[in-house]
């Protein structure tokens, strides 16, 4: 439908040069083509990102690995099945790389380094930078400053790293603008397909970042506020209305949780293993508390320190821009700065909150957030119209003619019109600052104690450090391993494994199928009877989370009296492992009681054959 | 008596030999299933009872296997019609200004066919409703058809003494007694160039007609029918008219728009439909067979190449409030699904060629599959239940690993997609208070499951067995036993 002229936005009559014209015409009549070309451009941007860092440097984060093995172990392993996709990580980041991995018959790559990955968030964080573009279009942003500020938001080195390693931040953004796109819609036009998109965008926000229980709470609260202030008539119709719109918006997100937590339950046993297992979160911080006392300062008012400096470098304006923000959409009473702040804001407060409190490790990327937070509030400031619809007026369903004539009323008045472009090209200077001091945040190794590591090892092309190596996994060291390992006369289910730091080995394994690893339904029953099950060697990462070091913690003092250390393996960019041969013989007890390890001299280098040692 | 008792079609000699044509033999359903679909049937039906004895489980594993591929397209089709119609609502909006900006002079005559049974009550409210409408008398022509075996509602409307535009037909008596053949009857009558039906107790808006003359004088000449969206006065009554409300306010604001917007063939809903009267004429009028005439002939007119469009103009029904008459109400419309999808799918090719694939898989999953699934549902529920209290192994083998996903995934996404489809579509009505009504959905579809099932008995036991819908069941003085139509 196009405009009729006298209620055109005034920005999109600015003169243009020559040449620009078409092209310019063509992306008004089809806003669907610019899309697509900023989808295309963003994503081969960041793939090409990707690809540096997984065939450049070769050191791919260790939980980029996790969503491929699990992606993987679901489709082609010993044994697949559903449950093999992992309850402690949500699913949609690891279901949205399947139905790449059939391709690595064409192309191993895909899964043997974990390039799967990166194709994926790519992928999402494009997707992202495209929704970016549409909230600033729906604002009203004047396209020459909503221009810059696309790029701006592509362009900061958090987002082009992310968008490249294929971890969940890519899909966390995308799920956040997404979210924050249809609300603002929805709050500006009423419109009930925007509600559903947004119910949508909850749902499968909190399949992929378990942080959207923060933001979906707040959303469907304030569409029952919105949708109460704004419909006419009695206040038990109003009421009535405001808990519909509610159910509308929060169902999905409910069906989500309670679903996930059920298939949780019905295929591991726990409805919330994110918190519970040995590998969520909670044991996590537990494993790195005095590490983190000492970094971070968690626990003391240090701390505050800690968690601001890391927002404010990723984000140096946000406070003012927020405020500037808030300021404006409440003198103009411009009820759509609330989506920001409720679907953005919440699971970023959550995560400072959460790290304070002591529940997280504080890392640099829960932090990401501030990035998407501080290009929509500066949305909201330079927005040129007011939302079509407003508290108290207008009815839930309006016509496209009443759509129109709020548009041309709607409009600011001429002088404010002359400053909004100054204000515009302050605020987009300002935001300009992010990308330097986010990158310098970055490369801090106390304030980003993942990201500074990654960098060096991308840019300087280093392997990462050891502390490094349980957050990075270069290809190199692991693909050592796995061709150790395919050097022996082995068949499926020989080799035991827990993959929380293997998946590197057994992806870039050429057989799979050897390994026992934790997703396999009989990974207790084995570990806990190695010899009867025919497990002929045991492959045990230097670390006491390490379920087999769990099973027999005098594995590393004596074997635990029935297997003979053959190998160690401690390469720069890998966690030390060793490889146990399992000796004939009756059957080990095994007891779970965790605690320190006793660490021994290592030897480094490669096996030569299974016996000579 | 002057129709065939066997096949409906007039008696040679009788005057409406000359003024009805019926749909051809071919285009009846005066037959369940003709010879070779008989033969058909027993074939598969024959073969999956081998495959059966020698090895059951891989039997009913395909079975499963087709049921879940059911579900799948089902499914998406579903929602996809949803989602276009959330989007963008195919309607056709005239607004008041427009419709009454024809002068009196230049509307056409427009025919109302009326068909009343046993329900002399509502009379004079039919015709206090037809006065409300903003058509000029003169060029109204209404065509009120009441039984011949139907005394009391005869009494009623003479007594009514209705205006020289109502005319008051008596149906001959004879089999099959259905209203898709008392509208025959009306239509040989009519005179208008548009006509269209109106149940007794049907409250349509009053510019409708304008509405439509003007919606029609926009359309290409392929437009034939324009559908009236059809809701509920008593949606309050009770949980059942709730939901029921909140039923239809999913079929005809996104369903039906949506299959316009994809091209489908669009089934027509029971009333207020209005049609261009020469297109009538040539697809020769209702299939005075089918217990979904309306269904039948929306497909009909799709075979032929004119198309339906929906109008945004809404006609006011009684919901049925009383669990057992709405049973009996759903399962005559499943019936007459089955029925139009039996008589359609005679020439599987031929159909095709006429709906184009798209169509011709709309036209299955949508016609065919309604009923279907509201047959396979509970088989598939009791199957999940047994499955998560008793992991009893049968049902493991039912399911080879892949097939298991698909239909987990169908099962969930599935069952919440509709049942949030039908919590979004309760909030489109702009009743915000069938939201929580349709929360309580799935007992609804075990409500039509039930209708399912009944409608499959019945379309082999009693195919043109017209179930009478009771009306009235919203004045709770007035409160009267169904009526059923004996078959």
């Amino acid at each position: 439908m196009s405009l009729p002229e006298a209620v055109r936005p005034a920005h999109l009559d600015l003169p243009l040069p020559a040449g620009s014209r078409s092209i310019l015409v063509a992306f008004r009549a089809r806003p669907w083509v610019a899309s697509l070309a900023l989808f295309g451009i963003a994503y081969s941007g960041y793939l090409a990102v990707g690809a540096l860092i997984v065939f450049g440097s070769g050191s791919v984060p260790i939980d980029t690995w996790a969503r491929v093995g699990n992606a993987s172990y679901v489709l082609f392993s010993r044994d697949p099945h559903l449950g093999a996709i992992g309850f402690v990580l949500p699913p949609v980041p690891t279901v949205a790389i399947m139905p790449i991995l059939p391709f690595k018959a064409l192309w191993p790559a895909l899964v043997t380094s974990a390039f799967a990955g990166p194709i994926t968030s790519a992928g999402f964080m494009a997707g992202g930078v495209v929704f970016v573009r549409r909230i600033l279009r729906d604002l009203t942003v004047p396209t020459p400053l909503a221009w810059p500020l696309v790029a701006l938001f592509a362009l900061h080195p958090m987002i082009l790293y992310y968008g490249a390693n294929g971890l969940t931040e890519a899909p966390f953004v995308f799920c956040l603008l997404w979210a924050t796109s249809a609300c603002l819609r929805w709050l500006d036009r009423g419109a009930l397909a925007d509600l559903v998109r947004l119910a949508m965008a909850l749902a499968i926000g909190y399949l992929t970042r378990y942080e959207f229980i923060a933001a979906a709470p707040l959303a469907v609260g304030l569409v029952a506020v919105v949708t109460y202030l704004r419909i006419p008539g009695a206040t038990s119709d109003r009421k009535t209305a405001a808990v519909a719109d509610a159910v509308v918006a929060g169902l999905p997100f409910v069906m989500a949780f309670v679903g996930w937590a059920l298939l949780s339950w019905l295929l591991v046993g726990s409805p919330f293993s994110q918190f519970t297992s040995i590998y969520g979160n909670t044991s996590q911080v537990r494993l790195l508390h005095e590490t983190l006392i000492e970094q971070t300062g968690q626990g003391t008012s240090a701390a505050v320190g800690y968690v601001a400096a890391q927002v404010l470098g990723l984000a140096p304006l946000l406070p003012i821009i927020g405020l500037l923000a808030l300021l404006r959409a409440g003198l103009r009473r411009d009820q759509r700065i609330l989506a920001p702040i409720a679907i953005i804001g919440a699971p970023l407060a959550f995560s400072v909150v959460a790290f304070l409190a002591g529940s997280t490790v504080g890392f640099l990327r829960y932090e990401i957030a501030a990035i998407p937070l501080l290009i929509v509030f500066a949305g909201v400031l330079l927005a040129d119209r007011m939302p079509v619809q407003r508290f108290r007026v207008g009815a839930s369903r309006i016509a496209v003619v009443e759509l129109l004539q709020a548009r041309w009323h709607g409009r600011l008045p001429p002088m404010r019109r002359v400053l909004a472009p100054m204000t515009g090209i302050l605020v987009s200077l300002g935001i300009a600052i992010s990308l330097p001091t986010g990158f310098a945040t970055m490369r801090h190794p106390l304030l980003a104690r993942e990201e500074a590591d990654a960098l060096r090892s991308v840019l300087g092309n280093e392997p990462p450090s050891r502390d490094a190596s349980y957050v990075l996994a270069t290809r190199a060291a692991a693909s050592r391993i796995a061709a150790d390992i395919d050097t022996l006369d082995l068949s499926s289910g020989s080799v035991l494994l827990d993959v929380a730091n293997g998946n590197p080995i057994v992806l870039q394994s050429a057989h799979p199928d050897w390994f026992v690893i934790t997703p396999d339904r009989d990974f207790e029953r084995v570990l806990a009877d190695p010899i009867t099950f025919g497990v002929r060697y045991l492959l045990v990462a230097d670390s006491a989370l390490d379920a087999v070091n769990r099973a027999y913690p005098s594995l590393h003092a004596n074997g635990a009296g029935f297997a003979t250390l053959v190998a160690m393996y401690d390469e720069p960019g890998s966690a030390a492992w060793r490889l146990y041969r399992v000796d004939p013989g009756p059957s080990p007890a095994s007891g779970i009681q965790g605690g320190a390890e006793q660490r021994q001299g290592r030897m480094v280098g490669p096996i030569k054959s299974p016996g000579a040692t | 008596v002057n129709f065939c008792r066997f096949c409906g079609a007039p008696q040679p000699g009788s005057w409406w030999r000359k003024q009805l044509r019926l749909p051809s033999r071919d285009f009846s359903a005066a037959r369940t299933l003709t010879a070779p679909q008989r033969r058909f049937g027993l074939g598969v039906a024959g073969a999956l009872t081998t495959l059966l004895v020698i090895a059951p489980i891989t039997a009913i594993t395909l079975v499963v296997a087709l049921a879940t591929l059911l579900y799948l397209g089902a499914a998406i089709f579903r929602l996809r019609l949803f989602w276009v119609a959330l989007e963008a609502p195919q309607q056709l909006s005239v607004t008041d200004e427009e419709a009454r900006a024809i002068p009196d002079v230049e509307l056409p005559i427009y025919t109302i066919v009326v068909p009343a049974y046993r329900e002399p009550e509502v009379i004079a409210d039919l015709l206090t409703q037809l006065d409300r409408l903003e058509y000029p008398r003169d060029r109204l022509d209404v065509k009120l058809l009441l039984e011949e075996d139907d005394p009391e509602t005869q009494r009623a409307a003479m007594a009514a003494s209705p205006g020289p535009h109502v005319e008051v037909l008596v149906v001959p008596d004879g089999e099959p007694k259905t209203k898709p053949k008392a509208c025959n009857v009306g239509l040989a009558r009519a005179r208008g160039e548009f006509v269209t039906i109106y149940d007794a107790e049907d409250q349509p808006e009053p510019l409708q007609l304008r509405r439509s003359v003007v919606a029609f004088s926009r359309c290409d000449p392929e437009v034939a029918c324009l559908q009236a969206k059809l809701s509920y006065y008593n949606a309050d009554q009770n949980l059942i008219t709730r939901w029921f409300t909140a039923e239809y306010a999913m079929w005809f604001s996104q369903l039906l728009p949506g299959l316009v917007r994809q091209s489908a063939p669009v089934p027509l809903g029971g009333t207020s439909n209005h049609f261009r009267r020469s297109a009538l004429l040539a697809v020769g009028g209702w299939d005075a067979f089918n217990v979904t005439e309306d269904a039948d002939l929306g497909i009909r007119l799709h075979r032929l190449g004119l198309r339906t469009l929906v109008l945004d103009s809404t006609t006011l029904e009684e919901a049925n409030s009383d669990f057992v008459n709405w049973v009996k109400q759903r399962s005559r419309w499943y019936k007459g699904y089955l029925q139009t999808w039996l008589v359609h799918m005679r020439h599987p090719r031929r159909l095709v060629r006429e709906l184009g694939l798209g169509g011709f898989v709309g036209f299955n999953l949508f016609v065919g599959g309604t009923p279907l699934i509201a047959l396979l549902n509970p088989v598939f529920w009791a199957l999940t239940y047994v499955w998560f209290i008793a992991h009893p192994p049968f049902v493991a083998a039912l399911f080879p690993a892949a097939l298991y996903y698909s239909s987990l995934l169908c099962m969930t996404i599935g069952n919440l997609a509709f049942y949030y489809a039908t919590i979004v579509s309760a909030r489109m009505t702009g009743q915000p208070r069938l939201v929580l009504a349709a929360t309580l959905a799935p007992a609804y579809w075990a409500m039509m499951s039930i209708a399912a099932i009944k409608a499959l008995v019945q379309i082999f036991s009693v195919p043109h067995f017209w179930e009478k819908t009771a009306h009235g069941l919203d004045r709770p003085a007035m409160i009267r036993d169904s009526e059923h139509v004996p078959a």
